[in-house]
């Protein structure tokens, strides 16, 4: 089966990232959110974000305004088309709300419809009980931004057929142009475990006084060849995406990891989240370049006495 | 004898329908925003009105069985059974080193053009699409592939590598290929019969300026060099492509600016040219207008036309003396003012282009003051006339 129409639920970041990719790979594009005004603000976001790529020279205007053409919103589930050949719910990562979600689509849907999960944590089998096709259900994790970013990992659930995965996997590779890799359900999956365990171990350095939020980075860049360190990409994350991630992977397998960091916690308590907010780890200018270390700066005595 | 010309693009299709017994075409037209909703069929039968449907067309082959379809529509009658074509000659844009010429196609060629993915990645695999179409359609008619490279294989070693590594041309081809090679092909041999001389003997300067731009120097018969090189990338300035620049300023923005490849191929491929320099837009026709109140338009006109002259100037240098010089493509045929500018100081090397005889030119003239030694002339480009002969003679070889 080819992938040419789908549906989104939500125009939330993941939800707007997928449909810009989407969208901008040619694929027919339709964007559901409850709240019309969300919805309105999502879909002239991607616009917005459109708009940064033709500043970088990604995009021309008439392929924007292309893409934006092939984007329909719309409010109601039930208003979504039938004929969708896959369907990916991107709404918070709450076990009983996507239950739900995907108990009503698999209502509504055509019944060759591919239902899939955009999440890090949730699990695909579980979710997979609200429908009568476990076959049918698969996820999907991209990592933002999902239009710069060339991975896509491809969740098998215990009940995901052969045939769901391939098609995925196809809607990956050929339609986004992206590269898929394959996981099993697992917490975390592949880029979040190994993400989650970098960025915790980073701070817990920080705390134990061993090096600056600067100088870790700086290693991590220059010794990895990464482009980016780890504060850096936990403040482009969101830290309190970070630190639900954190907390998921301790509670599930708590054994093999370490808690979240308290340096994380209390961040998120002050609301520093990272880029998103101005200041997390780094300061933030409005264009987002990083000014400086953020609060933390000030908190190094504390911390060596850990 | 009925032949059907096919170019294939990722979301179009376009086709010539030819009678080549007298080489007279019959209809062409196509289908374009494949795999939307509102997908456009095209039909231009010449001397009748234009025929334009919109509906849902999802994929290459719904559209040319659509396109059959009314063809052999009583309303339109242009053919009543798909028997009646006998050949399809398909415009395939990358033949590699593989191709110095046509060939009917079998599964060993399919392979091949698949090879050259790597090298032509935005083209190559649509042209495939359209020979897959084909063949499964008209599983019993010959189809050949006809290359916009394969002209250009007759260039000199001297030509075609470049300074950079020999490795790099053993390991991954890298190497100037040059395009637009059907139709620099067909209009050299115009000129040729518009002279009244014979094609092998001379040295010939072609300009194909349309929305790609490239020159080809043509010695004897065969290419001495192109503009275009690995990529259609080179060379001439283009309506959003660069043509030539210092390699050395990409990895300086590329660092500056912390660019994906993408977005600095991008830059290059799509945000250059005549509508980078100018701001205003890609196309001759909107900068000509515009020139008097936007200095950018001027410049980049100016510009266009400056490295237009430094390629022909060298060129006739490289052929040692030019016969004759052609004017095709959109620009090259349409902007008389772009063809006066461009050869605008180059009386000196014989070419003298008549100003009212360059203004008042319609179609397929002489230019140049007829007493100029070397000829100037404007020659309407004809790819899928070639594409079609090609096809003809090689259906002729096979029965």
């Amino acid at each position: 089966m080819d992938i040419l129409d789908i549906g989104i639920i939500g125009a939330s970041t993941r939800g707007r990232g997928l449909a810009e990719a989407a969208a901008l790979a040619g694929l027919n594009v339709n964007l559901v959110e409850l709240n019309k005004e969300t919805l309105d603000r999502g879909i002239r976001k991607i616009g917005e974000e459109m708009d940064h790529l033709i500043e970088k020279w990604g995009l021309t205007d008439s392929e924007k305004k292309a893409a934006m053409a092939r984007i329909k919103g719309i409010t109601s589930l039930e208003d979504l088309e039938k004929k969708c050949q896959m369907v990916i719910v991107t709404v918070r990562e709450d076990l009983d709300l996507n239950k739900d979600i995907f108990a009503r689509l698999d209502a509504h849907m055509s019944p060759a419809t591919i239902l899939v999960t955009h999440s890090a944590i949730l699990s695909v089998t579980e979710i997979a009980t609200a429908t009568q096709r476990p076959d049918k259900v698969a996820g999907i994790t991209f990592l933002p931004p999902v239009v710069r970013v060339q991975l896509g990992e491809v969740v098998r659930g215990l009940k995901t057929s052969q045939e769901t995965y391939e098609t995925v996997t196809m809607f990956i590779n050929d339609r986004l142009g992206k590269t898929a890799v394959e996981v099993a359900e697992a917490p975390g999956y592949i880029s979040i475990r190994m993400l989650v365990n970098m960025i915790n171990e980073a701070m817990y350095l920080v705390m134990e006084g061993i090096a600056s939020i600067e100088d870790i980075d700086t290693s991590m860049k220059l010794g990895f060849d990464m482009k980016r360190g780890p504060f850096e990409i936990a403040d482009k994350v969101g830290l309190d995406m970070v630190l639900v991630w954190t907390k998921y992977m301790y509670k599930e397998a708590g054994y093999r990891y370490n808690a979240p960091c308290p340096l994380l916690l209390k961040l998120v308590r002050a609301n520093n989240l990272g880029k998103k907010t101005g200041e997390g780890f780094y300061k933030y200018d409005e264009s987002g370049k990083i000014i400086g270390v953020g609060a933390l700066s000030q908190m190094k005595k504390w911390s060596y006495n850990v | 004898m009925k032949i059907l010309v096919m170019n294939c693009g990722s979301s179009s299709i376009k086709f010539q329908l030819l009678n080549m017994d007298t080489e007279t075409l019959l209809v062409k037209g196509g289908v374009s925003k494949i795999g939307t909703r509102s997908a456009i069929l095209d039909l231009d039968i010449p001397g009748q009105e234009k025929i334009k449907e919109v509906a849902e067309i999802l994929d290459h082959q719904s559209s040319l069985e659509k396109v059959l379809a009314r063809l052999m529509s009583p309303e339109l009658g242009i053919i009543k059974e798909k028997a009646e074509i006998k050949a399809i000659g398909h415009r395939v844009v990358h033949g590699g080193e593989s191709y110095s010429g046509s060939v009917a196609i079998d599964d060993a060629v399919v392979e091949e053009i698949k090879n050259l993915i790597d090298l032509a990645p935005l083209h190559n695999p649509h042209n495939l699409k359209g020979i897959e179409v084909c063949r499964r359609i008209f599983p019993e008619v010959l189809q050949v592939a006809v290359f916009d490279t394969a002209f250009h294989q007759t260039m000199p070693q001297a030509s075609y590598i470049y300074p950079l590594p020999y490795v790099l041309y053993k390991r991954y081809k890298v190497r100037r290929y040059g395009f637009h090679g059907t139709s620099h092909f067909y209009v050299a041999h115009q000129c040729a019969e518009m002279m009244g001389k014979e094609y092998s003997k001379l040295r010939i300067i072609t300009a194909h300026l349309g929305n790609g731009c490239s020159i080809t120097a043509i010695k004897d018969g065969k290419v001495l060099d192109t503009s275009m090189g690995f990529t259609p990338l080179e060379g001439l300035v283009m309506g959003t492509r660069c043509g030539d620049i210092d390699p050395s300023i990409i990895t300086y923005i590329i660092s500056r600016e912390d660019l994906s490849l993408h977005e600095a191929n991008t830059l290059l491929n799509k945000h250059s040219g005549l509508s980078g320099i100018s701001g205003v837009s890609n196309d001759m026709k909107d900068l000509s207008e515009a020139a008097a109140d936007h200095p950018r338009a001027q410049l980049a006109i100016d510009i266009f036309c400056y490295r237009l002259k430094k390629y022909i100037a060298g060129y006739a240098g490289a052929l040692g003396g030019v016969d004759a010089l052609v004017f095709t493509g959109g620009i090259g045929e349409n902007a008389t003012m772009i063809r006066e500018k461009a050869c605008e100081g180059l009386e000196f090397m014989g070419l003298v282009i008549d100003k009212a005889k360059n203004a008042g030119s319609r179609g397929k003239a002489e230019i140049s003051i007829s007493d100029s030694p070397s000829k100037i002339y404007c020659i309407p480009t004809n790819e899928e006339l070639v594409i079609a002969r090609e096809t003809k003679s090689i259906l002729g070889d096979k029965k």
